[in-house]
C-alpha cells in the first residue's frame, strides 16, 4: 500500500490524471478517482484518503467531516464558496485552491467586459444584424482614458485588472479592499477608498473580483446600485452571489445604471428567462471567465502542488484557511518550485 | 471594552540622540484619535519596565532594547498582547520566544521603502559609473580616462535582486525605468505574485550570481540568510559585477566579499551595512577605491520617519483592540492565540472602533 491515498472527485472515471502523478511523482502516492453520486457516497470515499482534489461539488461539512485521516482538500479552481471552511478548520485540513491558474483570463475578461460595454460592440453587432445603421443608438461612447475604473478586491486578479486597464489604458484606478496593506496599493499606482458606496458613487466602471464568503454575500445591493452615476457600467468576474441579483435586475429596469457585463449569475446554469439575458445592455458569459486551454492544465498543476507541499509537511503556497493552524504541528513555510515555469513574464 | 480602559506602553530610545525623540506627538496619534490612553514610559530597570508591561494592552517600541525575558509576561501570560517595533529589520528579536508566549509582533512595514530602493539604486549608479574612484581623482587634479573601462551600458544589462518583498520590488520597478532586466530570488513569494511585477524568478541563487551585472539584496537577516552571500556566492559572479547591500551586513561574509575584492573577482560594490556597526575604521572595505560606502541610512529621509511613528500607533491600537497587524511579523503567533479580527486599513478600522 502506498504511503498517501489521494482521492480525487472528477467527472470523469477514466481521468488519467497526467498532471497530478507527475507533480507527485517523487512521493508514494496512489490515486482513486471517484464520481459520487450522492453524499453518501462521497462520505465513503474519503474516508481513507490522506488528501482530497475537487473538482465541482461534494465539499460539504458531512464529507469533509468523515475525512478524518485527510491533512488536505485541494480545489481545481479560484473559487471555494463550495467547500465547507469551518469544517476544514475544525477537522485540522488544509484547505488550497489553484491560486493564480486563470488570473490572466479572469482579468482579461474584465478587460473585455469593460472595453465592450465602452464600446457597445455587443449592441452593435446584434443591431446591425436586424439592419439597424443609426450611430446615434449607441451615443454616448466615452474617452475611456478619462474615465473611472473601481476595483472591489485588490487581490491576485484586480492586480492584474488595475494593471491592464490603469497602465495600459490609463484608466483613473480605485480601489476598495479593507484588507489590502497601504504598500501593495502604493506599488500598483492607484488609489485606496474606503467606503464601498464610495467606490460606487466615484466609478465609471465598477468591477467585483472577491472570493464569495459570508462577508461578500450581496455586498452588491440596492444601496450600491443607487449610489452608483447613471451613466456607468457594472462588471461581475467573480460569482453571482456576490451581488444581490434583483436588486441588479431592478437598478437596470429603473436605469440607475447604463449596463451590465455578468460572466456569472446567482443561478448556474442561468434560468433562460432571467430578466438579465432580455436586456440590450447586459453582455453575458456563461462562467468561462477562468478558461483557457493553459488554465485547464495550469489548474492541475497548481492544485497537485499544493497537495505535494502538504504531504510533505510544509505550508503550501495557495493554503486558503490560516486559521487551521491551530490544528497543526507543521512549521515549515511554503517554498515556490514553479517560478520557472509562470514567474517568467510573457 | 470601553476605550478609556485600554492602554498603550510607548518605549522611546534609552539615549535619545535628538530633540525630535523626545516629542511623541506623532506616536500618540493613533491612539488618541480612538480615545486609547498613551503611557510614556518613564522607568530605567528591567523591574520597572516589567509592573508598567501589567497595566497596558500593547507596547510601541522605538529603538530601545527590550529584553526577550518580558515576552514570558505578556500575550498568553498577561495583558500586553503584543509589540510594534519602529524599523524594517527583526533580526534582534527572539520571535520564536514571543509566538511561544503568544505575544504578537509587528514592525512598521514599507516606511522606507521608497528611501531604501532609492539608496539601492543610486549606488548601482555610483558603481556602475565608477563615480567614486572619479570623484576622488578629478578632485586630487588628476583628469583622466584611463580607468573607464570595462563599464556596462546598464540598459539592457541584468539586475538580481535577493528578496523581493517591498523593497526589492520597488528596486526593480525604478530599475525597469533604466531599461535593465529584472531576475529575482526569493522562495517564498509565489510565482503567481512574482509575475505580475514582471520579474524572472529563479529557484537557484546560483544563477542569480552569475547572470547579474549588479546584486541587490533586499532580505532580512535571520539564521537562513546569515552569510547567504559567500564565497560560494562570488565565485559565480560576473568579474564584471557589483554587489549592493542595503539590507543587513551579516547578510554578507564579509571576510569573504574582500577577499574577492582583493582579488579583482568582482567589479566593485555597495555598501550600507556592515557586518559590525559602527564600521572600524580599519575595514579594508573603506580603503578600496571601487567600494563605495554610506552609514547605514538608506532608509533615512523625514518623511519616512514621520510616516513610520504614525504607523507605529496604528498598529499599537490594532494589537491592543483584539486585530491582527497590517505588518505582522510572527505568523507562527496564530497557533497559541484566539482567534483575531483581520487587519483592516486604519481609515477604516478608526472609524469602527469609535462607534
Amino acid at each position: 500500500m502506498a504511503e498517501f491515498k489521494i482521492v480525487v472527485f472528477s467527472e470523469d472515471l477514466a481521468d488519467p490524471l497526467h498532471h497530478e502523478r507527475s507533480e507527485m511523482a517523487d512521493l508514494d502516492v496512489e490515486f482513486s478517482v471517484e464520481k459520487p453520486s450522492s453524499e453518501g457516497e462521497a462520505i465513503e470515499a474519503v474516508k481513507d484518503a490522506d488528501a482530497i482534489m475537487i473538482r465541482g461539488a461534494w465539499g460539504t461539512e458531512q464529507v469533509i467531516r468523515s475525512a478524518s485521516k485527510a491533512k488536505v482538500l485541494a480545489v481545481y479552481s479560484h473559487g471555494f464558496n463550495n467547500i465547507d471552511v469551518d469544517a476544514c478548520n475544525e477537522m485540522g485540513i488544509i484547505l488550497t485552491n489553484s491560486a493564480g491558474m486563470c488570473a490572466e483570463e479572469v482579468s482579461n475578461q474584465a478587460v473585455t467586459m469593460c472595453l465592450a460595454l465602452n464600446r457597445q460592440i455587443v449592441q452593435s453587432t446584434n443591431q446591425l444584424r436586424i439592419g439597424n445603421w443609426d450611430r446615434k443608438h449607441f451615443e454616448p461612447i466615452e474617452p475611456i482614458d478619462e474615465q473611472t475604473l473601481g476595483i472591489i478586491g485588490f487581490g491576485n486578479i484586480g492586480r492584474q485588472i488595475a494593471r491592464k486597464l490603469g497602465s495600459g489604458w490609463r484608466m483613473n484606478t480605485l480601489v476598495y479592499d479593507p484588507y489590502i496593506q497601504p504598500w501593495i496599493i502604493k506599488e500598483a499606482g492607484v488609489t485606496q477608498v474606503f467606503g464601498i458606496n464610495e467606490i460606487c458613487r466615484k466609478s465609471d466602471y465598477l468591477v467585483t473580483i472577491v472570493p464569495l464568503n459570508k462577508e461578500t454575500f450581496h455586498m452588491i445591493g440596492k444601496d450600491q446600485f443607487k449610489n452608483m452615476k447613471t451613466s456607468s457600467f457594472f462588471v461581475n468576474v467573480c460569482r453571482g452571489s456576490v451581488v444581490d441579483e434583483e436588486a441588479l435586475i431592478d437598478a437596470l429596469n429603473q436605469n440607475e445604471i447604463r449596463g451590465a457585463g455578468l460572466d456569472v449569475f446567482e443561478q448556474e446554469p442561468v434560468d433562460p428567462s432571467n430578466p438579465l439575458l432580455q436586456m440590450e445592455n447586459v453582455i453575458t458569459a456563461p462562467h468561462i471567465a477562468g478558461s483557457s486551454t493553459r488554465a485547464a492544465w495550469l489548474s492541475r498543476q497548481r492544485a497537485s502542488q499544493q497537495v505535494r507541499s502538504v504531504l510533505i509537511g510544509e505550508w503550501p503556497m495557495a493554503g486558503q484557511n490560516p486559521e487551521v493552524i491551530n490544528k497543526l504541528d507543521t512549521k515549515k513555510q511554503a517554498i515556490g518550485g514553479v517560478g520557472k515555469l509562470t514567474g517568467t513574464p510573457e | 471594552m470601553s476605550n478609556k480602559e485600554t492602554k498603550i506602553l510607548y518605549l522611546g530610545p534609552k539615549k535619545p540622540r535628538h530633540k525630535d525623540d523626545l516629542d511623541t506627538s506623532l506616536q500618540r496619534q493613533a491612539p488618541e484619535e480612538v480615545g486609547i490612553e498613551f503611557v510614556a514610559y518613564g522607568g530605567t530597570s528591567d523591574g520597572e519596565l516589567l509592573e508598567q508591561l501589567k497595566d497596558v494592552d500593547a507596547v510601541m517600541n522605538q529603538g530601545h532594547q527590550f529584553p526577550e525575558e518580558m515576552f514570558e509576561h505578556m500575550g498568553l501570560n498577561g495583558r500586553c498582547k503584543g509589540m510594534v517595533s519602529l524599523g524594517h529589520g527583526f533580526d534582534t528579536i527572539n520571535t520564536e520566544k514571543a509566538s511561544e508566549n503568544g505575544v504578537i509582533l509587528a514592525n512598521t512595514a514599507s516606511f522606507g521603502t521608497e528611501e531604501v530602493s532609492n539608496h539601492a539604486i543610486m549606488l548601482m549608479l555610483v558603481c556602475a559609473r565608477k563615480f567614486v574612484q572619479h570623484n576622488d581623482l578629478v578632485k586630487k587634479g588628476v583628469w583622466t580616462r584611463d580607468q573607464l573601462s570595462p563599464m556596462g551600458h546598464i540598459s539592457g544589462q541584468t539586475l538580481g535582486i535577493v528578496g523581493i518583498g517591498d523593497i526589492g520590488r520597488a528596486v526593480g520597478r525604478k530599475a525597469k525605468a533604466f531599461g535593465l532586466n529584472i531576475v529575482a530570488f526569493d522562495p517564498f513569494v509565489s510565482s503567481w505574485d512574482a509575475k505580475e511585477y514582471g520579474f524572472e524568478t529563479l529557484s537557484d541563487l546560483g544563477e542569480l550570481a552569475s547572470r547579474s551585472d549588479y546584486i541587490s539584496l533586499h532580505c532580512y537577516l535571520n539564521k537562513h540568510t546569515y552569510h547567504m552571500i559567500n564565497s560560494d556566492f562570488f565565485s559565480k559572479m560576473k568579474e564584471t559585477a557589483y554587489l549592493i547591500n542595503c539590507s543587513r551586513g551579516g547578510v554578507v561574509d564579509e571576510e569573504a566579499l574582500i577577499q574577492t575584492l582583493n582579488s579583482d573577482g568582482i567589479a566593485g560594490a555597495g555598501l550600507d551595512v556592515f557586518e559590525q556597526e559602527p564600521v572600524d575604521p580599519n575595514n579594508p572595505l573603506l580603503k578600496m577605491g571601487n567600494v563605495a560606502v554610506t552609514s547605514h541610512y538608506a532608509s533615512y529621509s523625514e518623511y519616512a520617519f514621520y510616516r513610520a511613528k504614525i504607523q507605529l500607533g496604528e498598529e499599537a491600537v490594532r494589537i491592543a483592540t483584539g486585530y491582527m497587524p497590517m505588518s505582522l511579523i510572527n505568523p507562527d503567533v496564530a497557533r497559541t492565540i484566539p482567534k483575531r479580527e483581520r487587519a483592516v486599513d486604519w481609515a477604516i478600522m478608526s472609524k469602527n472602533y469609535r462607534r
